[in-house]
């Protein structure tokens, strides 16, 4: 055990090898181009762009919005968490599915359904206006930071509750209980003991939701208005509307490089905080509620969390049935069967439904198995490598897309159209999620067992495989989830070049929303309902290897 | 006027009932075993005295202090969790110095207060260690520094032992007493062996399916066990079925012979518990209380003694198969050892080895 | 057992994937693999790659008869947006993507030309159409179709409001007009860009600035795209739910409100305003892609987009009007979709040249 074996090095490399491909490679070129079009290396603009002030307010705001998201999404997940780690109730399954099903929401679909919900007219303003007999809508969200926060939070809950969840479903109850023994009232429980061993889970949310929301394009632009311009949003505007290449990827090099100064001091942070906690079965940890209080605590946690989170879900499922005056009705379903003026494009649903499944379960595996292998890369104790490559790791999650995709068209070659590149590029950014969702779990795995495990007479592979995976199993399926998600809701289309002959969910709901007409909107809707419903089952499908694991126990 | 006093307390989870309204006074300084297998409620009860579970009904009091109202960490009670329950993010120092902490002491006192703990336990110099540091037996050495530390009103361990090997156990088990009784603390020790529980308890209460079935010294629930169900807890086995006939309520009847008990008892059903320890005077003897004859099934040489298994046949055609300890120097003295498997041998019984347990007990036999 | 089943999943779906992506590689069309079922084609038809923004849209029929008479196949990328598309042909053009490119605008013409990637090419079909579409006189970019932006008003809630349409832009800054115009952002939305383009031509240079500042002070609605501002915010396009009357789209909305109507309406609920000067032309272009080894297949093809069969295709499938005379108008695109008679006018190395400037001094003035 004490020395690594050849292979694994082999093992470690491939992770490295795909970042350097799908990562660094496309990225190296377009700056290539970007700064020496002709060979020579201009600076041409980005002198300018520094010494405007917008340049520095965007930076601010892009930095301050991403920071208090991820506080607020760690203050409405955290409570959330709590309750999907230590209790049992019915239908827990199928509801932190839930939890995680905005992540696969495509931005236009979601912020449409936040519109119904506290738009001007929305349901909301509505009740409200009913109720206390108000001329105007009292809530006047949209347009303004607090409703980018709230979508923001909307989006990565579920990022905080299977992160962190994941974890504190291991943690041993009874240090909590055996502070409160010892006279430590439940907020110093909380300071003390709790959050302290809950750090490095909850960093890593914190840091995750912090990255996307730094690299949030669609929530801002379309509920945030152009008053609030993120960096990606600048980007996106240099790149594409004013081809201004040398500007759009020195915002991107300023966008990777603050990535890479947080991540690195994340990176001090988690490695100091990590520590081989006793894991034991979540079976063990979760209960019933018994008291009242614990009753109260659960449904209105979960009441109040899922109400915040399904809200705008079951608005849009709604709307995709009562679209219209008609009443309720399933013809935008049977719509989407419907190739109504016998497009070249069209697709039935369930190719796209078979699809994005496909590549879902490709990027899954694909993940999984680069994920765990920089997990343990990373997990090994005292390398400076290790240090080093922790914050490499999560760079994709903090790289423009649109900086990215013109890397890709660059650098590609003839690979740049072939659909290989799909679960790639999806892969990509749900790699950094699964590593970051097994390093917690992994670095807290007790080397004594191990060891136990290698003088029983346990094979090195034997001992991973009755050690490591057993006790790696709920954070690799809490990984499996965000690769599904991620890739099912992923777009791609800033990223990847769309073949209409292997279309998915999102692209066939952005085809709908690309004509005007009800029937298109509502086949959107109805489409994005669909997705979600996708999405619910195949999480709760994967969550039952958790099921099952414990029962095999 | 004891010192804890539990009345009537009932708690179930779900629809299933762990404490059946159980009953317990402690006295000041006292060191209570609860004994019994795992899931008769024993653990719940200490749970619920800590505090860390609502009891669904009975009360509870310390001193003149009714604790329905008085949260967990306000109980100032320690409690010893099975696993320890060490804070991994904690050293050593900061694991013993937490509950001080916690009660507002001043971080000089707490320096004192933790360097006497530590060497309570024999750690001195352990202070600045992380838990991983530490072997089994320092961890739980460290578990009971920091429960002792902020001077608990009652101290409970909750199989404190039961995660070390068995003979750092049985070396423990000793100093645990001897360390509990120079601090004086009044402890409830929760334990499902009877040894552990014999070593270190002032009393014992036996649990049983959310009940106390009996509470005693450890010395009278070994002599007089109250039912079968703590005779068998007890390791003793031999029970066989009888009945006294109210004309003569010093005589059990049993399958295996007429028995005369050490003193009345009620007439009626039950079952009779015949103790393993033979005096060897009564080898090949009728004994004062009576005799049983058969043949020896198994010996199996253990050191101080022996142990043997007689199949006796019964009245009816049951054959019965009793546990008995003989002391080896029974051989020594006559030579040889005089018994092989296959002998038939008659053994006195002695008055003071028979119980007789009222009741019904179906199918309760030593067969 | 479990645990072989899952990795047995695991493995299957990543030799699906490798399949697939084999499968996907160019070269071989997609469809061999009904190919190799049959006997050996006496020739392997060739694949014409057609790059386009993501709006591109065509019929079935249309297709298959384009492959029959050359016996090609034909295969469509979509790159993003209409501007993200361009800048992607534009990067590769030591390696292109595709053999045609289609969807440059006349917002992005100047752009497209200096970047040199389109070869010209002067189709026969070229003599039917109006001269007013030819921008491009070296013919490197050919006109396929155009539309107008301009505002589409709901019909039935001016009528209840009994307030009157809108006439003019100016009418847009009126009180009575107040919080019930949805626009694009110019710098994310080719209709809010060409809307932006309308004022500009409209008001003058820096007159426009003016008008955008009053319409802030009357409330108008700014979204990134013209699918939030269509579907979430207009009255019409969001089956009731929006709360904005006018919205900033395109003549041929109005038809799609018929063609795609759940209640079998006969007439829009969305009526074009076409005020004067206060429309913007927008002609779409095709180009072959310079470094192309087909161009005979790739001439081919821009002969047979600018044919009938084509251009009359155009209307529903895409939205915008064809270039060629010739081709007959869907009845519906006759009834509600009148050709504005005079759109702004500003020539396109001028928006070129300004373009940035004035998208930024929007983005001031709206963020001030």
């Amino acid at each position: 055990m004490r020395r690594t074996h050849p292979l694994l090095y082999l093992l470690y490399l491939l992770p490295l090898l795909f970042l350097a491909a799908f990562y660094f490679y496309p990225l190296l070129a377009i700056f290539r181009i970007s700064f020496a079009p002709e060979g020579r290396w201009t600076l041409t603009g980005i002198a300018e762009t520094v010494q405007r002030p917008l340049f520095w307010q965007v930076l601010w705001f892009t930095t301050w919005q991403a920071a208090a998201s991820a506080g607020l999404t760690l203050v409405a997940g955290l409570p959330l968490a709590y309750i999907f780690a230590r209790y049992e109730f019915p239908g827990k399954p199928l509801l932190r599915a839930l939890t995680t099903l905005p992540f696969v929401m495509p931005t236009v679909v979601v912020a449409t359904a936040f519109t119904a919900l506290v738009g001007p007219s929305g349901l909301l303003n509505i009740w409200l206006q009913a109720l206390f007999d108000l001329p105007r809508p009292p809530l006047r969200l949209l347009g303004t930071v607090w409703i980018i926060l709230l979508a923001h939070v909307f989006y990565n809950v579920g990022v905080v509750v299977r992160l962190v969840g994941s974890f504190w479903a291991h943690l041993n109850p009874h240090l909590e209980e055996a502070a409160a023994v010892l006279g430590a009232d439940p907020a110093r429980r909380w300071w003390t003991v709790t959050f302290p061993l809950l750090v490095p889970s909850t960093v890593a949310a914190g840091l995750l939701v912090f990255l996307f929301c730094f690299t949030s394009f669609g929530v801002v632009l379309i509920l945030g208005g152009l008053r609030y311009a993120t960096l990606e949003v600048e980007i996106y505007r240099q790149a594409v509307s004013l081809f201004n290449l040398p500007v759009a990827a020195f915002l991107s090099l300023v966008q990777i490089l603050l990535t890479f100064a947080i991540m690195a001091l994340y990176t001090r942070i988690q490695r100091r905080a990590s520590l081989p906690l006793e894991f034991r079965p979540a079976q063990g940890v979760a209960r019933a509620p018994r008291q009242r209080g614990e009753w109260l605590l659960v449904s209105g946690g979960l009441v109040a969390g899922l109400a915040f989170l399904l809200a705008p879900l079951l608005a849009l499922a709604w709307r995709s049935f009562t679209l219209g005056d008609q009443g309720f009705t399933l013809q935008y379903y049977r719509e989407l069967a419907v190739n109504r003026y016998g497009s070249a494009f069209f697709v039935p649903p369930m190719t796209a439904v078979g699809n994005s499944l496909l590549v879902a379960a490709g990027v899954v595996v694909l993940g999984l198995f680069l994920g765990t292998a920089s997990a343990y890369l990373l997990a090994r104790p005292r390398s400076r490598l290790a240090a080093l490559l922790d914050p490499v790791f999560l760079l994709p999650l903090g790289t423009s897309a649109v900086t990215l995709g013109f890397g890709y068209i660059v650098a590609m070659g003839p690979w740049r159209a072939s659909l290989w590149l799909v679960p790639m590029a999806h892969t990509l950014i749900a790699a950094p999620f699964v590593v970051r969702a097994l390093l917690p779990a992994l670095r807290g795995l007790d080397p004594r067992l191990r060891e136990a495990a290698a003088v029983l007479g346990a094979s090195p592979a034997r001992v991973w495989w009755t050690v490591d995976v057993p006790l790696l199993r709920s954070a690799a399926i809490v990984a499996a989830v965000f690769a599904f998600t991620i890739s099912l809701g992923e777009f791609g289309a800033t990223l990847l070049l769309s073949r209409p002959d292997f279309p998915t969910m999102p692209v066939v709901i952005y085809r709908a929303l690309g004509q005007p007409g009800l029937l298109n909107y509502g086949k959107a809707l109805a489409m994005s309902t669909l997705l979600m419903a996708v999405a619910a089952a195949g999480i709760v499908v994967i969550e039952r290897f958790r099921l099952d694991a414990v029962s095999e126990l | 006027m004891a010192l804890l006093r539990v009345r009537g307390l009932r708690k179930s989870f779900g629809s299933q009932p762990v404490l059946r309204g159980v009953s317990l006074d402690v006295e000041a300084g006292e060191l209570v075993c609860l004994l019994g297998p795992s899931g008769c409620g024993k653990t719940t009860f200490l749970r619920v005295v800590a505090g860390l579970e609502e009891p669904d009904g009975g009360t509870l009091h310390f001193g003149s202090q009714d604790l329905a109202q008085v949260p967990v960490h306000r109980r100032r009670f320690g409690l010893m969790f099975q696993d320890f329950a060490l804070f991994p993010h904690l050293n050593v120092y900061d694991n013993v110095a937490y509950g001080l902490r916690m009660a507002g002491w001043k971080e000089a006192a707490v320096r004192g207060r933790v360097a006497e703990m530590l060497a309570l336990v024999n750690l001195e110099g352990y202070a600045g260690r992380t838990v991983f540091e530490l072997s089994g037996g320092e961890r739980q050495r460290v578990a009971l520094a920091r429960s002792l530390a902020p001077s608990p009103r009652l101290l409970m361990l909750d199989e404190p032992l039961g995660s070390l090997d068995r003979t750092l156990r049985e070396r423990l088990m000793v100093e645990l007493r001897a360390i509990l009784k120079e601090v004086g603390v009044t402890a409830l020790y929760v334990t499902h062996d009877q040894q552990e529980a014999f070593a270190v308890a002032d009393r014992i209460a036996v649990m049983h399916r959310g009940e106390f079935v009996q509470i005693g010294t450890p010395e009278a629930v070994y002599a007089r066990p109250a039912t079968p169900f703590v005779a068998r807890f007890l390791g003793l086995n031999n029970l066989v079925p009888a009945r006294v006939p109210s004309e003569h309520p010093r005589q059990a009847l049993t399958p295996l012979g007429t028995f005369r008990l050490p003193e009345s008892a009620h007439p009626g059903e039950g079952l009779l518990l015949i103790r393993p320890e033979v005096d060897p005077e009564h080898l090949g003897q009728e004994g004062e209380a009576g005799a049983i004859w058969g043949r020896v099934a198994a010996l199996s040489f253990r050191g101080s003694d022996y142990h043997m298994e007689l199949e006796v046949h019964g009245e009816g055609g049951q054959d019965y198969r009793l546990a008995f300890i003989l002391p080896t120097h029974l051989g020594r003295r006559g030579g040889a050892w005089p018994l092989q498997v296959g002998t038939r041998v008659r053994l006195g019984i002695h008055t003071d080895q028979l119980v007789f347990l009222e009741g019904p007990t179906p199918g309760g036999t030593a067969g | 057992m479990r645990r072989y089943t899952l990795s047995l999943l695991w493995l299957l779906s990543l030799a699906g994937l490798m399949l697939g992506g084999c499968q996907s590689i160019p070269g071989p069309p997609p469809l061999a693999g009904q190919q190799a079922a049959e006997a050996p084609a006496p020739e392997e038809p060739v694949t014409l790659v057609l790059a386009s923004h993501d709006s591109f849209n065509v019929s079935q029929e249309v297709i298959a008869q384009f492959e029959e008479m050359y016996n090609v196949k034909f295969q469509y990328l979509g790159l993003g947006d209409a501007g993200e598309a361009l800048n992607k042909m534009i990067l590769s053009r030591d390696a292109p993507l595709a053999d045609v490119f289609f969807g440059v605008d006349n917002t992005f013409l100047s752009r497209a030309l200096q970047a040199d990637i389109f070869l010209p090419y002067e189709s026969p079909l070229l003599a039917k159409i109006p001269d007013e579409f030819k921008l491009d006189p070296e013919h490197r970019l050919l006109p396929v179709d155009h539309g107008f932006v301009n505002i589409n008003a709901d019909r039935l809630w001016f009528q209840e409001q009994g307030i009157p349409l809108p006439q003019t832009l100016e009418d847009l800054i009126r009180p009575e007009y107040r919080g019930l115009l949805v626009v694009q952002n110019p710098a994310t939305s080719s209709p809010g860009l060409a809307f932006l383009l309308t004022t500009v031509g409209y008001f003058g240079d820096p007159g426009y600035l003016d008008f955008w500042r009053a319409l802030r002070e009357n409330d108008v609605l700014v979204t990134d795209g013209w699918s939030e501002a269509y579907f979430e915010h207009f009255t019409v396009g969001s089956g009731g739910t929006g709360d904005r009357p006018l919205v900033v789209s395109y003549t041929t909305s109005p038809p799609a409100d018929v063609l795609f109507a759940t209640d079998g309406r006969t007439e829009p609920q969305n009526v074009n305003i076409n005020p004067p000067r206060g429309t913007f032309h927008q002609i779409e272009f095709v180009g072959i892609v310079k470094g192309t080894q087909k161009l005979e297949l790739a001439q081919a093809w821009v002969d047979f987009m600018l044919d009938r069969t084509f251009q009359e295709d155009i209307p529903l499938q895409m939205f915008v009007y064809p270039v060629n005379p010739d081709a007959a108008l869907p009845e519906l695109f006759v009834q509600f979709a009148e050709i504005p008679q005079d759109p702004v006018e500003l020539p396109p190395e001028q928006i070129d040249a300004n373009r940035e400037r004035w998208i930024q001094a929007w983005t001031d003035v709206m963020r001030e």
